[in-house]
């Protein structure tokens, strides 16, 4: 009986985390989804399978080569949405690019829109400036792709792209430090279960001691008492009061801790973000910082 | 019987006392870190335009009121003082984003009467320039989705129960957010069909 309520206990303190850690924003609808991660994206064919697969081969090869990762969107259209929100929304999902370095570039061609965008990561802009994307598209997209010709568009735009990359000299390997912004901002979930496991730890010890020096009740009205002055401390003396009483209340409660801890330190590691998806062999560095460079442009 | 007793305790002390606090401080550096990027954004443009205000300036029979509209409109918006602390001053927010605004509406006229010009558009600075002020307009518009984004993070977590607490003692108010009718003038950059079915 004991040991279901305690399991309940420390079910209810999980759920509330993850309530709250559960509150992702959503993006407006009728609008492109965000496609799964894909070096070469083309749900409706427009390239044939052996181009696709010569983009996509010469994409990782440079990818080996370099570091950077580069990905292709062929879509009919962005409409409503311009492409270069679009294009963001990606970006934003995707991340692409080595972890601490960042360099990712985006190729969003809208074929019925008639429309092309190069998006380039924050690192990157060195290398491809607005400008350069566009005389990337000017020069080497537009002459192909009206002539329908997209495969050879992309191939042209690629290898002139691989040279300014090249040129910019970016360090070798597989990056692996975190990038300046810092990890993501934790969820309020992650924060609770982040902040108890170390007062778990401690509160063992602590309650073992207690227990022998106090002895049973005593530990009860102590454990009642100090948390009623750690809240206090932070809030008020009503809320304080109500902390030590319902403290009190569940500390009759009885059952085995280490069966409620393990519950909630399991769990724990479990809904941190998952992080980069994968698509065919093709995985996320997850520091592309998307911020807005890159150049649009239309055939 | 003990275990859970041990168990209760540290989770009500833990959730009660102190849950939170560092949750603001990182909320709040991230707002910090927002506004900073939109503020670097809005510097971009302005020091581009000298150039692109010069490079026109050489086009016989431009019309010289939009060259003198925008180049009157930047003055105003780089004279406010932009110190750390216009984020949380509502009514400072507000002139701050109007000056940016017609800033924006200026560069935009100038834009599209410089569709006009066909020695402009094939003059490859300008070009250039006209493509830098887009990306400029596009990460302008991205800073400014990710402010709102973070102040809205800050705002609603300190809303919340038991961070509220937290944040009465310590003196966290809400912060001020972007407006949407601004919103909605500042999402008409300048249209540029880089001369695409034109040419």
């Amino acid at each position: 009986m004991h040991r279901w309520i305690a399991s309940w206990v420390a079910l209810c303190a999980l759920l509330l985390s993850l309530g709250a850690a559960a509150q992702a924003p959503r993006g407006a609808d009728g609008l492109l989804a965000v496609p799964p991660l894909a070096r070469v994206y083309d749900p409706e064919h427009y390239l044939a399978t052996a181009d696709r697969a010569a983009l996509e081969s010469k994409l990782a090869a440079f990818e080996a080569a370099h570091g950077s990762q580069i990905a292709i969107l062929l879509v009919a259209s962005t409409k409503p949405e311009p492409i270069e929100d679009f294009a963001h929304r990606v970006g934003e999902a995707w991340k692409i690019g080595r972890r601490g370095i960042g360099d990712g570039v985006l190729i969003v061609v809208a074929i019925q829109d008639r429309a092309a965008r190069i998006d380039v990561a924050r690192r990157l802009e060195g290398a491809i400036p607005d400008a350069a994307a566009y005389r990337l598209i000017r020069e080497q997209m537009s002459p192909h792709f009206r002539a329908k010709d997209y495969a050879g568009g992309l191939i042209a735009t690629l290898d002139a792209m691989f040279a300014l990359i090249t040129a910019e000299g970016l360090p070798a390997g597989a990056g692996g430090i975190e990038p300046a912004g810092g990890a993501p901002p934790s969820t309020p979930g992650e924060d609770a279960i982040r902040s108890l496991i170390p007062f778990l730890i401690g509160g063992m010890f602590f309650g073992a001691i207690l227990r022998r020096l106090l002895g049973v009740l005593g530990t009860t009205l102590a454990a009642g008492g100090v948390a009623a002055i750690v809240a206090y401390l932070f809030s008020s003396l009503v809320l304080a009061a109500v902390a030590g009483l319902l403290v009190f209340v569940l500390a009759s409660f009885g059952g085995p801790m280490m069966a409620a801890t393990q519950v909630l330190g399991g769990r724990g590691g479990g809904f941190l973000p998952g992080g980069m998806g994968r698509g065919g062999g093709f995985s996320s560095g997850g520091g592309g910082d998307f911020s807005g460079g890159g150049a649009s442009g239309n055939w | 019987m003990q275990g859970l007793r041990r168990f209760a305790v540290i989770i009500m002390a833990s959730l009660l006392a102190g849950c939170g606090y560092n949750g603001i401080q990182s909320r709040d550096q991230a707002v910090s870190a927002a506004w900073a990027e939109v503020l670097s954004q809005y510097q971009r443009r302005a020091d581009l335009i000298p150039n692109i205000v010069n490079s026109v300036k050489g086009e016989t029979n431009f019309e010289q009121e939009t060259l003198t509209r925008v180049v009157e409109a930047r003055a105003r918006a780089t004279s406010i003082q932009v110190t750390p602390e216009l984020a949380n001053d509502p009514v400072a927010l507000q002139k701050f984003q109007q000056a940016q605004g017609q800033l924006s509406s200026a560069l935009s006229r100038l834009l599209a009467v410089s569709e006009n010009y066909p020695n402009l558009k094939s003059n490859q600075g300008f070009q250039d320039l006209r493509v830098e002020l887009e990306g400029t307009e596009n990460r302008i518009a991205i800073a400014r989705n990710r402010y709102i984004k973070a102040v809205q993070d800050y705002n609603v977590f300190i809303r919340q129960v038991p961070q509220n607490f937290t944040a009465m003692v310590f003196g966290y108010k809400e912060k001020p957010q972007f407006t949407v009718e601004n919103e909605q003038e500042l999402k008409k950059p300048p249209t540029v069909d880089f001369g695409g079915t034109k040419k």
